[in-house]
């Protein structure tokens, strides 16, 4: 068990430190969700007034998109270089490397989510951050990291990879995206989601069921 | 034979259920004539509604036999099922527009038909981009049983969005129950047969034709 923890720790402190060295998934998911999130306050005239359900589904859809071109950008020097297909042979469960790309994407989008709720508050003269929204971005993003490195493995050797793994992700994280927009919303407006408890035992059961899924089904899909 | 048969059987059927849509069955009183998409909604959705059962089920069969008929038939499923989808959508479409007031509501069965269209969709691509072979099949398969799993997940999601969002129905009949008479049944249910007829033989063309393909491609 000690082991596992040990390699795990290590798969993922590979991952941020090669991160750290190239900064391509922070570059991508920032650049992209401010580009999209100014994008939206311009075209709309700078107006403050916006309807809370519009924000919050411009918040997610930002985080959304820039979430799976990064995870592109993110398993790319894997296969330019021949990693993953070096790590796959490397004596360890395949379950530790789909949690170790898994925990290492959480991280990534964690903390670019910070910066895309700065951004959002400066344009919309409003305050995201809530304690509500943060718990929210946390099973999001657990769920979105565990959905989008099993598809991000499968199409990495795609063609079209970008249009694919967005046509993967996004309808299979649907009812993610409702609930992170549902409780955003109620955010925005001052108030607190009617149905907060059953939206978050829904995420969370989201999140239960598709990790454990995946990380049965990620075995087969990486064997060859 | 059997195959010069069923074309017949199908056509006839086809022909009939046109002649009971716009010549029998009487016009509905509060919708009007609009109310006769119903037969062409009702069964171009639930032929794609069996496509994505069989798609999950033939995914399921691949997965555990490996046996690369099922493959075929999940795959042949999914691209008319695909259609269908299509036709049901826009039909609904179509359809909701003078009844409802709107061409679309966030209601639970709508957004989950159509975000499985999209998963099915997404199934096809991944198909047609990813290289040919083994491993293109059985991730194809996953895809496959992912999506059949998340449609329960999408539906509940959906049902609970739509009590904070109550659907925009501002049409005459926004409170009105619609009953269809016995003319109007007998009309729906010859109108699924020939429709799920119709379905079957080109899923069968399908199945033929990928199983050339296939083997050609070997």
């Amino acid at each position: 068990m000690r082991n596992w923890i040990e390699l795990l720790s290590t798969l993922t402190l590979k991952d941020i430190g090669l991160e750290i060295r190239t900064k391509e998934v922070f570059t991508t998911i920032i650049l992209f969700s401010i580009l999209v999130v100014s994008t939206f306050a311009i075209t709309s005239n700078n107006t403050l007034q916006i309807p809370e359900n519009v924000g919050a589904g411009i918040i997610w859809a930002s985080v959304i998109f820039s979430g799976s071109i990064a995870m592109i950008k993110f398993f790319a020097s894997e296969i330019e270089n021949e990693t993953l297909d070096a790590m796959l042979l490397m004596p360890v469960p395949r379950e530790l490397i789909f949690f170790s790309k898994l925990f290492s994407f959480f991280i990534f989008l964690s903390i670019s989510e910070m910066v895309i709720f700065a951004t959002f508050s400066i344009f919309y003269n409003v305050n995201v951050f809530s304690t509500d929204v943060l718990l929210t971005a946390v099973i999001f993003n657990f769920g979105f990291s565990s959905i989008g490195t099993f598809f991000g493995t499968i199409v990495a050797k795609a063609k079209s990879k970008e249009t694919l793994l967005a046509l993967l992700i996004v309808p299979i994280l649907i009812p993610l995206a409702m609930f992170a927009v549902e409780i955003t919303s109620a955010n925005l407006a001052g108030e607190q989601s009617e149905n907060i408890k059953t939206w978050i035992g829904l995420a969370i059961s989201f999140d239960i069921i598709f990790v454990v899924l995946l990380t049965f089904l990620f075995g087969k899909i990486v064997e060859e | 034979m059997i195959r010069q048969l069923y074309i017949v059987v199908s056509a006839i059927v086809f022909l009939v259920s046109l002649w009971m849509i716009f010549l029998w069955v009487p016009t509905e009183i509060n919708q009007g004539v609009v109310q006769r998409i119903l037969y062409v909604h009702v069964p171009f959705a639930w032929v794609s509604m069996v496509a994505i059962v069989a798609v999950a089920v033939y995914s399921v069969l691949f997965l555990a036999t490996k046996n690369p008929k099922w493959d075929n038939f999940a795959q042949s499923f999914a691209e008319v099922g695909v259609v269908a989808a299509i036709v049901m959508l826009v039909s609904g479409i179509v359809w909701a527009r003078p009844v409802w007031g709107v061409f679309w509501t966030g209601e639970a069965k709508l957004t989950t038909a159509l975000i499985l269209f999209f998963i099915y969709c997404a199934y096809l691509m991944f198909r047609s981009y990813f290289p040919a072979g083994a491993t293109r099949n059985r991730i194809a398969a996953i895809i496959a049983v992912i999506g059949a799993i998340d449609s329960p997940i999408i539906y509940y999601a959906a049902q609970i969005w739509q009590q904070n969002h109550p659907r925009a129905v501002v049409g005459p009949l926004s409170t009105q129950e619609s009953n269809l008479n016995p003319e109007m049944m007998i009309t729906l249910l010859m109108c699924v047969l020939s429709v799920t007829l119709v379905f079957a033989g080109t899923v069968w063309i399908q199945i033929q034709s990928n199983k050339y393909h296939g083997a050609a491609n070997a």
